[in-house]
């Protein structure tokens, strides 16, 4: 474990990208690696609250992921950018927390509910129901939060990544270790979900003919 | 020509992202002619927007005083600022 409290004032300031950052992180200068913690502390703690962890599991996951990125530091080689990286880190831990199979799921009883909405010519049997601006961008929040607890969590977290964080397609990938297909079969099925649900909730509740 | 599921596979999946002209103007056309899938689409925008909100930077980032602790935890620093 590198020693992050060394000394390093007499170096320039440093910001998140800096292209000496890398080569910084690497020697353990406490300098480096405060800017990386300042940078994206916040962002991990969201994005554990986003992957479904209550608030004493985000914080322990959080602190978890700046240990071992401090921990792993003399091997960070810079070929990836360091939130990348980072949340590599995260993604393992948050894993580690909910103990789910790493692997791609095969089958997706959501991919059977898409497909009944569907006649065998490719259009809608059932179509969407219109957008309700003030439904969605009012109940929709509170019923988002509780759709998303039946989303597996690494369908959720590439969904928390790619819409709240803007990742690409390309570093969700590298961060969770999916093909370009998988992604977006996770995508697929966590949007879908979510849809489903809040469909479902919009028919039984007050709003009925409006969602 | 696409038909819906294509479009809403597409869609959903974020398979524009990487897909060619010809591609992206199937998709555009589509939803230009289809209201469901147009549907579709801004359902899908709303989530995303909904999800931003939630969990994005403009979201609850939480307690000021959760991230000044976890950040004096993570950097082994005293409530002064000092280093340990």
């Amino acid at each position: 474990m590198p020693d992050i409290t060394r000394e390093s004032s007499r170096r320039s300031p440093l910001s998140i990208d800096d292209p000496g950052l890398a080569e910084r992180i690497r020697a353990g200068d406490r300098a480096a690696i405060e800017v990386v913690v300042k940078a994206y502390l916040s962002h991990i703690l969201r994005a554990a609250r986003g992957a479904g962890l209550d608030e004493t599991q985000a914080e322990d996951v959080t602190q978890e992921t700046f240990a071992t990125f401090i921990e792993k530091a003399p091997s960070f080689h810079g070929r990836a950018h360091v939130r990348t990286w980072l949340f590599g880190i995260f993604y393992k831990k948050v894993l580690e927390f909910r103990r789910e199979a790493s692997r791609s799921q095969q089958h997706d009883d959501i991919d059977e509910i898409v497909e009944q909405r569907f006649s065998s010519d490719g259009s809608w049997l059932r179509p969407p129901r219109a957008v309700d601006t003030d439904v969605y961008h009012g109940e929709i929040r509170e019923w988002l939060r509780e759709c998303l607890d039946t989303v597996p969590m690494r369908q959720r977290l590439a969904f928390v990544l790619r819409e709240a964080e803007g990742f690409s397609s390309q570093e969700i990938c590298n961060i969770l270790d999916v093909t370009r297909t998988n992604l977006g079969a996770m995508l697929h099925r966590c949007r879908n979900r979510l849809r489903e649900c809040l469909e479902a909730r919009g028919i039984r509740g007050s709003r009925d003919a409006r969602l | 020509m696409l038909d819906c599921k294509e479009v809403a596979g597409i869609l959903a999946s974020d398979g524009l992202e990487e897909a060619a002209w010809t591609r992206r103007l199937a998709v555009r056309f589509h939803l230009m002619m289809c209201r469901h899938c147009r549907r579709y689409a801004a359902q899908l925008r709303a989530i995303g927007v909904a999800a931003s909100r939630i969990f994005g930077p403009r979201g609850k980032t939480g307690d000021p005083d959760v991230l000044r602790r976890l950040e004096r935890t993570i950097l082994g620093k005293q409530p002064d600022g000092r280093g340990e």
